[in-house]
């Protein structure tokens, strides 16, 4: 049964593409407030759980609870409280900053979306752009716009994978910055990345995930992180 | 319901909108179907008699073959960005996601048809004034078929090696009781037929699109999502 | 399949190939107008109906994965068409070598040669999609779909030319196989009909063999490579 303290839990996720099986009995828990990176050697199975638990993929068996309600009988609800930020953009080249925004404000139900798109923009710092094609856009306000196409909606679970790789200084401000308010607002995210020093700065909770399985899992509060360091090395190790 | 329209809506002005700006489907659509005009008047040579006969043919040859590359172009800007997985992860019903490429696919192809059609009638010679009205209704009728399915065909087209003749080679086989159903209506309408003729092959018409539109809006979703 | 059915199927399905070749050559009698080459009727027209049920078969199996998400249904789907196509070809092939002999020409644009042809691209491009696509893990998914409308298409394309060449009318190959049949030729037919079937199944049942072999090799070859835990 599905915990009502818990924001999101994963229960035996098992997941297969053909008989090649990619995420083996997968269980997390993650309360409200907490921050959770993942680490894991490429092809560890990081991006496919984050596609899970985004619904864009769905589980060969288990099952995911969001909020004490099972993710199959709401996709809709849950669809709504999710932000995904990874390095697709997911937008459109010839719309306008507004314009991409309007339509997922739309797409997402938001209220006041006028408002919520000036506030959003204001906070990437693209405010002064929003109306020219975005195909004129450096590779760092095409990031900090996805990342404002993120939070629009004010998700209740961010999901990130690897954010840090490809983002300019500017726009790795603007992320730094709008998740450490992410957080003080008792929010939750799920963070995937290779970066031990910010992965571990960021962090409640750490998790290495290792062909398709966890292999460790602990909070933050109670590790070193040198021991840490040396321990995922030898995980990466073994990969050769 | 109302949500669900609004949606759609939203989703058919980003498509109306991208392709107002650059044109990109519009054009080329264009720019091919006056070529093959042209390109059939050097490879044929005929009587008026014989022109008469086939000028609805080569309309919709023209047609079809130019609605190719809108049909194409509508989803390769969606995987640019992997725009597409962006609205796939909002909680937008797939079904809407249909309807709302549909109908950029079916305004365009049909702006561009009624754009071509006087440089068909001028360059064939044509009387088709007084036939207006019901010529208009067989372009809808087609362009409506062949969009529905042709939509599909393009988003899966779209995730293919070989997408320039994926999807002709998908589309084309499944388009083919459609094509032969407006060209019919056309021929027989260019040729001043009895109404009765024109109207049958217009119910049949409307019969493969019905059967057509509803398959290709429940199936949409398979197309797209895992 | 066990070992003694399998084998009691390839039998039967030899012994039925034989005693339709026998049937054809030697039972049959000759026809009047035609002459021998009428004979390919024995194997054109079978193969016609085969080719329609093996589509109807990827047809069904892609309903089926639709709604199971069993990748088995993909198997049998993709199996179906790689046979089918097979015999969908040799309609294609044997129609004109008849008509030709027969008729005169090869090929007239009828609904059944027209209908065969629409089928025999619908198969081509149903195997090509299959080969290309990108991401393997949409590949059934995008097959179960073509194979629906692909199979929805076929009675679309066979009326609509039908009410087409009423308009235009244009000479008929092979018009009245099955109506005025000689009894002799008649059981000659469905001997020839019941043993293309039966090559059918015993063929498309060596195709899933081969297929389930292929994944058990990959699974194995995963697991060897350590990537299964």
């Amino acid at each position: 049964m599905g915990n009502k303290k818990f924001i999101l839990e994963t229960k035996d996720i098992n997941k297969y593409f053909d008989r090649f099986k990619v995420l083996s009995n997968i269980n997390i828990k993650l309360e409200e407030r907490e921050f959770l990176t993942i680490f894991g050697a490429n092809g560890a199975g990081k991006t496919t759980l984050l596609k899970i638990i985004a619904m864009l993929l769905k589980p060969n068996s288990g099952v995911i609870y969001f909020n004490g309600i099972d993710t199959q009988r709401s996709s809709d609800s849950v669809r709504k409280s999710i932000g995904f930020i990874t390095h697709n953009t997911f937008l459109y080249n010839d719309l306008s900053a507004y314009e991409n925004l309007k339509l997922y404000s739309i797409l997402y139900d938001v209220k006041n979306c006028e408002e919520q798109i000036n506030i959003v923009m204001e906070k990437v710092g693209l405010l002064r752009r929003s109306s020219e094609p975005i195909r004129n856009f450096s590779k760092g306000m095409h990031q900090r716009l996805a990342v404002a196409r993120a939070f629009l909606h004010n998700p209740t679970l961010l999901l990130l994978d690897e954010p840090y790789s490809g983002l300019d200084q500017k726009a790795l401000n603007v992320l730094n910055q709008m998740l450490e308010n992410f957080h003080n607002e008792g929010k939750t995210a799920i963070i995937t990345t290779h970066n031990i020093e910010r992965g571990m700065e960021i962090a409640d909770k750490v998790v290495v995930l290792n062909k398709g399985s966890i292999v460790f899992e602990k909070d933050k509060k109670q590790m070193e992180i040198s021991e840490f360091k040396n321990m995922y090395v030898e995980i990466l190790n073994t990969q050769l | 319901m109302i949500n669900y329209i609004k949606k759609v809506f939203a989703l058919l002005s980003k498509d109306l909108r991208i392709e107002f700006r650059t044109k990109d489907s519009f054009n080329s659509m264009f720019v091919f179907a006056l070529l093959m005009i042209i390109v059939f008047n050097y490879a044929f040579d005929l009587t008026r008699k014989e022109t008469l006969e086939i000028a609805s043919g080569i309309l919709w040859i023209a047609f079809t073959f130019s609605g190719i590359l809108g049909l194409n172009r509508s989803f390769s800007y969606e995987k640019e960005n992997s725009a597409i997985e962006g609205i796939i992860l909002s909680p937008v019903d797939r079904s809407a996601i249909y309807l709302g490429k549909f109908l950029s696919n079916f305004l365009i192809m049909l702006l561009f048809e009624v754009v071509l059609l006087p440089f068909f009638v001028i360059f064939f010679n044509l009387k088709i004034l007084s036939d207006l009205p019901i010529l208009f209704l067989v372009m809808l009728l087609g362009t409506w078929g062949f969009v529905s399915v042709g939509t599909i065909f393009s988003a899966i087209s779209v995730q293919t090696k070989m997408r320039e003749i994926m999807l002709p080679l998908l589309l084309f086989p499944i388009a083919v009781p459609i094509i032969i159903g407006a060209v019919e209506s056309t021929s027989y309408i260019i040729q001043e037929e009895n109404w009765q003729l024109i109207w049958l092959w217009i119910q049949r018409l409307i019969g493969i699109n019905v059967i057509y539109f509803t398959i290709s809006f429940i199936l949409f979703e398979y197309v797209i999502v895992e | 399949m066990k070992k003694a059915s399998f084998l009691i199927f390839s039998i039967l399905t030899f012994l039925s190939m034989l005693t339709a070749l026998f049937f054809v050559f030697i039972y049959a009698p000759t026809e009047k107008t035609m002459g021998v080459v009428q004979k390919i009727f024995y194997f054109h027209v079978p193969s016609g109906w085969i080719a329609f049920l093996a589509f109807f078969i990827v047809f069904l199996s892609g309903v089926i994965y639709l709604m199971k998400k069993d990748k088995y249904w993909d198997i049998v789907g993709s199996s179906s068409a790689e046979v089918g196509v097979i015999f969908c070809s040799l309609v294609l092939i044997t129609g004109p070598i008849w008509a030709k002999k027969v008729w005169g020409i090869f090929w007239t644009w009828d609904a059944k040669l027209t209908s065969a042809v629409v089928l025999w691209l619908i198969y081509i491009s149903y195997i090509l999609l299959r080969k290309y696509v990108i991401d393997e893990s949409k590949r059934a998914n995008i097959s179960a779909v073509v194979g629906i409308l692909g199979f929805i298409d076929v009675p679309l394309v066979y009326m609509s030319t039908r009410w087409w060449r009423t308009q235009h009318p244009q000479p008929v190959i092979g018009g009245g196989e099955n109506s005025g049949l000689e009894p002799k030729m008649l059981l000659t037919f469905f001997i020839c009909l019941i043993a293309f079937t039966l090559l059918f199944f015993f063929i498309l049942y060596l195709k899933l063999s081969i297929e389930n072999a292929r994944k058990e090799i990959d699974y194995l070859y995963k697991s060897v490579e350590g990537k299964e835990t």
